[in-house]
């Protein structure tokens, strides 16, 4: 699965959750001016996307530059990657 | 007093004006020496008693004040050993002020020099007698001791942080300054209360901190709270602004207003009431906590809990900061932002909700070790609690109000049974009661929390501006919460006087029924709501399932409940949610709860 299907997989993820006419892309935002997720909301994400995708986050991956669904498609890419090493 | 006099002159020639615009407060009379690894900056206090003393002739209202030694502000003898652990810090106190004369304070001195056991406590003791001369230049005022620790409190190697910027305390008092003369030239009186709106950002921390630690005036909004009348200038968070915050000045005269922190309830059970704290008591209950929780200059705090609640600043923002910390605000906390903020800042403690330290552990799979973190606002779980230490370190749970303050809290040094049972012992200057209730609902057995506290809130602010006094039974404060005191003296919080029913004759502890259903469910999320008692206490259970867990059956919960509880405890009621409302605050939202799906109990 590439970065681009993990991202497409982000999307159907949060679809049902996000604010109705909220444009989902890579350049979306988690929290506030995206899809406004608190910290229920975060961690219900979290678990959701690793069970989808197979894969752990790790500490390192909670960073700000890592707030939109694009960058978050990266990170889930990179730790597949790792796993399947 | 205990010890030589102070080298210095006293008072300081250069001590600020404001500080002799002193009643109600009063000088402080006896220093002793106490608990280990003072931070330098820190003054905490072991006992405040309220005595009558003569001085200069006439009959003067002071506050007997034990302060551990060495301290910074004051002289010890130069020639004593470093000093050995803590001592016993929970010190009776009368009842009232009473009349004592140089010799009464002397005596008192020495019944608390006695109550400690090391031999230099004896020594001291012996000094102490050297009182009775009287020495006016080793007077000290309470609330110059307690301010003086502020200004110590800038002079360390901490930083005020957050995303933004690091700010070194030096920086954070030019702040302060730099607010002080743009409130002069605006002509904002010193006297005259400002509301702060703080974000919790490290500019609207170092204003606040400035308000705090100059002793003037300050209102703290919540976020949607409109400024009381009372105040005419506003500092709004302003990220553009060179200090960070905004002044806005309403053209209409100044009020002259109580002195003091306000602050606000949380009002989810009404309209919110403004707690107003008297400086120098905000920075002795900050002192305890830092005596308590331990915290050092090495330390580094962090702090996603709002500082404009108690909480966030009386337990943890104040003294971090009186222990020379660094510290970390954190806005729009969340429990991702939190960890982000945890690679850049790299605490060793930590101030949250018990339901934020279990996103926060269910966010993540690592493990990393805090010195301590510190949980308030609501009770967590032994289950809860132990999964927590196994992979974050010590968690001490700390008990307070809006009106009080930081109540009693457990030390990192407790055991794990007290601090996952209890909530520690009450702080220094706290005196805990456990008075029955009479209540024909709660029949005998319920014990409420009344608490005398030396350093609580001076009374309620109404929107002119005005205190009324806080009303107390006896002296005591009544908490609403109902509890009871281990044989070593730790304060077990069962919960909410008002989260009792009775059933069948049986009292029916609403948090216990919680926690029980919790079990049942393998961790589930449980509110119970007592209903109308003079109907015969029906009890409707909303329950959602733990984080990642499958959806709940509502009737198999409650035939799992029948199947575990004695009749009277099984709810009549099971309400399945797919979660629990939260409040602003982090709480679970008990009033939405209440609204949405029955039980009538009030308030």
């Amino acid at each position: 699965m590439n970065q681009a299907e993990i991202l497409e997989r982000l999307i159907g993820l949060v679809h049902d959750a996000a604010p109705p006419g909220l444009a989902l892309d890579g350049s979306t935002q988690l929290f506030e001016g995206g899809l406004g997720l608190d910290s229920f909301g975060a961690v219900d994400l979290i678990g959701r996307i690793e069970e989808a995708l197979a894969m752990q986050f790790v500490d390192d991956d909670f960073a700000p530059e890592h707030f939109t669904l694009g960058t978050l498609a990266e990170i889930v890419a990179k730790r597949r990657a790792e796993a399947a090493r | 007093v205990l010890g030589s006099p102070p080298s210095a002159p006293w008072p300081p020639q250069n001590a600020p004006a404001a500080l002799h615009t002193t009643p109600p407060l009063a000088p402080v009379l006896a220093l002793v020496d106490g608990p280990a690894e003072l931070p330098v900056c820190a003054v905490p206090v072991c006992a405040v008693e309220p005595v009558a003393c003569e001085l200069d002739g006439a009959v003067a209202p002071c506050a007997l004040v034990v302060v551990p030694a060495p301290c910074p502000l004051l002289v010890g003898d130069p020639g004593d050993s470093p000093p050995a652990p803590s001592p016993p810090s929970v010190l009776a106190q009368p009842a009232a002020p009473r009349a004592a004369t140089a010799d009464a304070v002397t005596m008192t001195a020495a019944k608390h020099l006695r109550a400690c056991t090391r031999p230099g406590y004896a020594r001291r003791a012996a000094t102490a007698r050297g009182m009775r001369a009287g020495r006016a230049g080793t007077l000290l005022a309470w609330r110059r001791l307690m301010l003086d620790a502020f200004a110590h409190a800038f002079d360390g190697d901490g930083t005020l942080c957050d995303e933004r910027e690091a700010l070194p305390m030096g920086a954070v008092r030019a702040r302060g300054l730099a607010l002080g003369e743009l409130l002069a030239a605006a002509g904002v009186d010193p006297s005259e209360r400002v509301a702060l709106r703080p974000a919790n950002s490290a500019a609207s921390a170092a204003a606040l901190l400035f308000f705090v630690s100059e002793g003037r005036p300050v209102a703290l909004l919540p976020p949607r709270a409109d400024a009381p009348a009372s105040c005419r200038a506003e500092l709004v968070p302003d990220a553009d602004a060179p200090l960070g915050v905004r002044l806005v000045v309403a053209p209409r005269p100044p009020v002259a207003g109580a002195r003091g922190v306000a602050l606000s309830t949380s009002g989810s059970l009404g309209r919110p009431k403004v707690a107003l704290h008297e400086h120098a008591a905000l920075a002795a209950n900050a002192a305890a906590c830092v005596t308590r929780l331990g915290l050092t200059r090495a330390d580094r705090v962090a702090i996603p809990v709002p500082i404009f609640h108690m909480f966030g600043l009386g337990a943890a923002l104040v003294p971090a900061l009186l222990a020379g910390a660094s510290i970390d605000v954190q806005e729009r906390s969340n429990v991702v932002r939190f960890v982000a903020r945890e690679r850049a800042f790299d605490p060793t403690c930590a101030f949250m909700t018990p339901t934020f330290a279990r996103l926060a552990l269910a966010a993540r799979h690592g493990a990393r070790a805090y010195r301590v973190t510190v949980v308030a606002g609501d009770r967590m779980p032994r289950a809860a609690l132990e999964a927590y230490e196994a992979r974050y370190g010590v968690v001490a749970p700390l008990y307070g109000s809006t009106e009080l303050g930081a109540i009693a809290a457990c030390s990192p040094h407790d055991d794990l049974d007290a601090r996952a049972a209890t909530v520690g012992a009450p702080l220094d200057g706290v005196t805990v009661a456990l008075e029955p209730i009479d209540d024909d609902v709660l029949g005998a057995g319920a014990r409420e929390i009344r608490v005398r506290h030396a350093n609580g809130f001076a009374g309620y602010l109404d929107a002119l501006g005005d205190v009324t006094p806080r009303a107390l039974e006896g002296d005591l404060w009544r908490t609403k919460d109902l509890g009871e005191l281990t044989k070593e003296g730790r304060l077990r919080v069962l919960g909410r006087a008002d989260h009792a029913v009775k059933r069948d004759g049986v009292l029916v502890m609403l948090a216990d029924l919680e926690a029980e259903l919790a079990a049942l469910t393998g961790g589930a999320a449980c509110v119970v709501l007592g209903g109308d008692t003079t109907r015969g206490a029906e009890l409707v259970a909303c329950v959602a399932p733990a984080d990642g867990g499958a959806a709940l059956d509502a009737p198999s919960v409650r035939a799992a409940a029948q199947g575990a509880l004695p009749s009277y405890a099984v709810p009549d009621r099971v309400v399945a949610l797919d979660a629990l409302p939260i409040t602003s605050t982090g709480k679970i939202d008990r009033a939405a709860l209440r609204r949405r799906h029955g039980g009538t109990e009030g308030p």
